[in-house]
């Protein structure tokens, strides 16, 4: 861990100084969390929602937080589990797999006022959606937020020549998708 | 081995026609495709203006709403019940001795009265733990109780976060 990363969790789980230190450490977080989510959820207002959760549950578990890993690979694994859940628990509101589910927010996103994207990144969020899970995690934690492969391996606890692998394979389906008809 | 075999130069692959004479082509056109996605560069999401400001005004009430409903016990557990029951029972025992000179057991008397008891006179988990001192609690027979798994499944998915137990 980073020396100031330190000084922060120990703030954290200092009840006198956990108030400030929490603030901190949302400002410090909230967008890379943000776009992290909205990548699996899709939607903004599903977003706001599991952002939310996750930083509820970084601050009910900070204690449990022991320093075997980064403090953000922690909060990133967090609002994975979260927005997977989020998701799951949604398909089941309306009897559908979470595929499903997933298939029919990014259909909504040409009605959706928070998507500016043009068609060919519409496009690419249906090759995503076709991919399994891991592959979809695996392929925007790579492609958008350029997380380095040992981070990754944190945040999944998958072997970074799995993700390498994964990655890859992704990349490659993503293209056949994006260069059919 | 056959003295033939052992020394001809011909593998007896062919390849299809003008393979060579278009190599260099084909190889550069390889080279030069643009990917489908090297041409995006973001996913396409936007956010409400001024979102982010907000977020941790939004989380912080969350967090101090969610910490004053935990300190509200709920009433309607099955252990909480049991003990209500039993504490009940023996109110309804001990007024009946003074009222009626009919003896009341514990038997005759109604699960679904006794709960509505507890529910209209407002009685809380310190009232019923006033009344029962520590070797009545230590004489109160839990082995005879089995719980089925499936009672425990459906009081931990009732009563509580699951996602919590499972955070490492």
């Amino acid at each position: 861990m980073v020396k100031e990363e330190e000084q922060l969790v120990v703030e954290l789980q200092t009840a006198s100084t956990r108030e400030q230190a929490f603030r901190e450490l949302m400002t410090l977080y909230k967008e890379r969390l943000y776009w992290h989510i909205r990548k699996i959820v899709i939607s903004h207002d599903d977003s706001d929602d599991v952002l939310q959760n996750t930083f509820i549950k970084v601050y009910k578990n900070i204690e449990k937080f022991k320093g075997d890993s980064k403090l953000y690979s922690w909060m990133y694994r967090i609002a994975t589990n979260e927005a997977i859940t989020h998701l799951n628990k949604n398909a089941k509101r309306f009897s559908i797999s979470s595929e499903e589910m997933l298939t029919k927010a990014v259909n909504n996103l040409t009605s959706d006022v928070y998507f500016e994207g043009d068609e060919i990144q519409l496009k690419l969020q249906k090759a995503i959606a076709t991919l399994p899970q891991k592959q979809q995690l695996v392929f925007n934690m790579r492609y958008f937020d350029d997380l380095k492969y040992k981070d990754m391996s944190e945040i999944l606890e998958t072997s970074e020549g799995a993700l390498k692998a994964s990655y890859h394979l992704a990349a490659k389906k993503i293209e056949t998708y994006l260069t059919s008809d | 081995m056959n003295k033939d075999f052992k020394h001809t130069k011909q593998t007896g692959f062919k390849t299809p026609n003008d393979y060579f004479n278009n190599l260099e082509d084909a190889v550069f056109d390889k080279l030069n495709a643009k990917s489908n996605l090297d041409s995006i560069d973001n996913p396409g999401f936007g956010v409400p203006n001024d979102y982010f400001s907000t977020i941790e005004s939004k989380v912080m009430d969350a967090i101090k709403n969610d910490e004053k409903e935990v300190k509200v016990v709920s009433l309607l557990s099955r252990r909480n019940l049991l003990y209500m029951s039993g504490v009940a029972a023996a109110v309804v025992l001990m007024f009946s001795i003074f009222i009626t000179k009919d003896t009341v057991t514990f038997d005759s008397i109604d699960t679904e009265l006794v709960e509505s008891y507890i529910s209209t006179q407002n009685i809380n988990s310190s009232d019923l733990a006033a009344l029962w001192n520590e070797t009545e609690f230590s004489d109160f027979a839990f082995d005879e109780y089995e719980l089925l798994d499936e009672t425990v499944e459906d009081y931990i998915l009732e009563n509580s976060n699951i996602e919590d137990l499972l955070i490492d």
